[in-house]
Parts: structure tokens; sequence; C-alpha cells
């Protein structure tokens, strides 16, 4: 049976549906200024919506009728449970700040995170070095330039600085007769 | 002190912000529970449940647009297992007016008690989901929006399940009115509020 079939259809079968739920809308403050006139003047003439009015305003009289108050007595049944739940979050902490690491929860196991590093240590040992060098002298080879000038081409300022016609200076050392090493 | 206040204080570890919290909604979320369940004890009881979930889960306090809707929300599930456990569920049956109490006083002479009575067994009469939009909204002045979300569905199945909900209200209290309208004059004269459409709106 659907639920529909078990109400009544009281207001329905004579109201329009637009009336009737404007009724629901008014008792519940719903309703728009504008269309309380029109239900108003439905309401004049149909005994049936006046009737659900009635209904409802005396559901709500008989309602405030009783007095529901929350018993003292289950406040103190409350903070009871209440003070029983907070001791059992509290061990519930501490027990898990008490854990010992070795029965921690670990993603990968203990064993396997050794047999990982021990060959982590085998590779570093194979792996060759490389020769050792002086990682300044590298650098400076990086910038010196062997180059061959023309002693004409330049001027010497000092014993280590050319000048170039270019109008280029540079520091250099004489390694022979027409070679110099310059360093920019 | 606003909710928000209250809420934010009690998420920084303010222990008296959730005793604030508690005592500004046990009365509301005892009320709807009562009506949900029909059995105080039960009601008490998923009230604290409510109250304890909202402690334990302080952290979302703050994600949620409206802490009446979440804290409803939260008493509405726990009224809704609650009643699965005890599979007290009652519907729209063919039984329902034997179920309630027999109209023969009309609605002006009824007494306190009576009254109580009878709405106490209309709404047990009601299926869970007509049931809590009616007191969501009867008794706890939530809107169509909030009741949407409490129950999670939308405006228009809430206003659906309420206007059924009152429509059987309405044919259940038809022979009161009938009661009503027979009453003698001089009756009518000791209760001139109890006749038919006393609360009626101006005809303008």
């Amino acid at each position: 049976m659907t639920e529909n079939s078990n109400i009544s259809n009281l207001d329905e079968s004579h109201c329009s549906k637009n009336s009737n739920e404007f009724l629901h809308q008014y008792l519940d403050g719903e309703l728009s200024f504008h269309a309380q006139s029109s239900l108003f003047e439905h309401m004049a003439e149909c005994e049936n919506c006046r009737r659900m009015m009635e209904s409802v305003l005396a559901f709500r009289r008989m309602s405030r009728q009783e007095f529901l108050a929350y018993p003292p007595a289950a406040d103190d049944v409350f903070f009871e449970r209440l003070a029983k739940l907070k001791k059992q979050s509290d061990q519930v902490d501490r027990e898990s700040d008490r854990k010992p690491l070795w029965n921690a929860s670990r993603s990968i196991s203990l064993r396997s995170a050794l047999a990982l590093a021990s060959i982590v240590f085998l590779i570093g040992l194979f792996v060759p070095t490389p020769a050792r060098t002086d990682y300044a002298t590298a650098l400076i080879q990086l910038e010196v330039e062997r180059v061959q000038f023309e002693p004409s081409d330049s001027i010497v300022i000092e014993s280590h600085i050319y000048h170039w016609v270019d109008g280029i200076t540079v520091e250099a050392v004489r390694t022979g007769s027409q070679e110099s090493e310059e360093t920019f | 002190m606003k909710d928000y206040a209250l809420i934010e204080a009690f998420q920084a570890g303010d222990e008296f912000a959730f005793v604030g919290i508690y005592n500004r909604y046990k009365g509301a979320v005892y009320a709807f529970c009562f009506k949900m369940l029909v059995d105080s004890e039960q009601a008490q009881d998923v009230t604290q449940d409510t109250f304890l979930r909202i402690y334990e889960n302080r952290d979302r306090l703050l994600k949620t647009s409206s802490f009446k809707s979440w804290l409803f929300t939260i008493a509405r599930n726990q009224c809704l297992n609650s009643l699965r456990r005890s599979k007290r569920h009652t519907g729209f049956d063919a039984g329902l007016e034997s179920s309630l109490p027999a109209l023969e006083t009309p609605y002006s002479k009824m007494e306190r008690n009576e009254q109580v009575q009878f709405i106490t067994r209309f709404i047990q009469s009601l299926k869970p989901e007509y049931r809590e939009v009616l007191i969501l909204r009867e008794y706890q002045n939530l809107t169509y929006e909030e009741i949407a979300a409490v129950t999670r569905s939308s405006i228009s199945a809430v206003k659906s399940r309420l206007f059924k909900a009152r429509r059987k209200l309405g044919k259940v209290m038809e022979p009161m009115w009938t009661l009503e309208s027979v009453q003698t004059p001089q009756e009518a004269k000791k209760n001139p509020g109890s006749k038919v459409g006393a609360h009626r709106q101006p005809r303008d």
C-alpha cells in the first residue's frame, strides 16, 4: 500500500495544489505577503482548508501543554559517561606513546631495511673512486689558455702584464720565446 | 555567548564551553528524542550519546555551516538506530484510528493530559520519516532548509512529508470538529473560544 493512499486527501479533493501548499507555507511562516490574500480568499470559501488550519493550530496548542524537561539526574549520568570517555581516550593516547620501537608498525621490515643497507654499502666498496686531483688547480687549468702572439703586437706594462693593441690587457707568464700562458 | 564562540572555545580545549553547549541544547535534543522514541529512558540515553559524539568529533564542528542542524542530524541518526534496534516501527497502518484515543470529547473539553496523550499517540502512529519532519518543524521550529539538512533530503521531499503528516492529522482530528460544531448554545457560551473557526483568519 502506498503512503499516499494511506493519507487523507481531505483538502486535495476540493482545493488546488497551489492553495494547499500556500496553506502549509502560511502555517510555517514561509508564505509571502502577496500570496496571503489569495489564500485567504480561498479559505473564505473552503471549509476543508479552514479545518486543516484549525487542526494544525490545535496540534500546536496541545503540544505546548506538554513540558518536556531533561531530568537533572540524567545530567549526573552524562557527566559520568563523559569522564569515562575522557579516561579511555587518555589511556589510548598513553599506550600509543609507550609502544616499544620494535613493535611499532613499519612500512618495511627491519630485516629488509638491514639487507638494503648492506647492499648499498657493498656497492659503495666496489665503485672505483676517481683519481685524487687538486680541485683548485683543476679550476685554474680550465681558465688557462695557451696563445701565441708577436711581441710587436703588445706592450709590456710590467714583467707579466701585457697590453695588446686592440685595448685588451692580459696577465700572462712567458713560457718560451714566443709562447705565453694567459690568464683571463 | 554565541554558538560560534562556544564551539571555538571548546575546540581550543575549554571544557566549560562544552558544558555550555550541553546545557544550551540538551532540552531541545531530549524533546526531539523523546518525541521520536516515545520513551523517556531511551531518549535520555540517545541524548547523552549525541553529546558524547559531539565531544569526540570536536574537530569537525566548524566545518559544518549550522551547528543546530549538525546536532539534530546526530540526534536523528541515533534515534533511527535506536528505533531499528528496538524494531518499534509503526507506520500508516490500517489500525491507526484504533491506536489513537477515542475522540468522544470535543477539543475544547479535553483535559490537559488527554491532549498530551492524543498528540503523543498521533506522533507514534507516524512512520519515522514523517515523524521526524513534523517534530523538527512543530517542536524545534526548524525551517524547511534546516530540516532538509538534518534529514539529508531535498526541500521538496521535506514539504511533501510534512504536508502528508498534516493531512493525516486533519483526518484524525475531523471527528473533533464535528463534535465541536454540535455543541449546545449554552456550551458555546461557556467556551466561546472553542468553536470551530475561533482562530480563523479574518475574511478580507
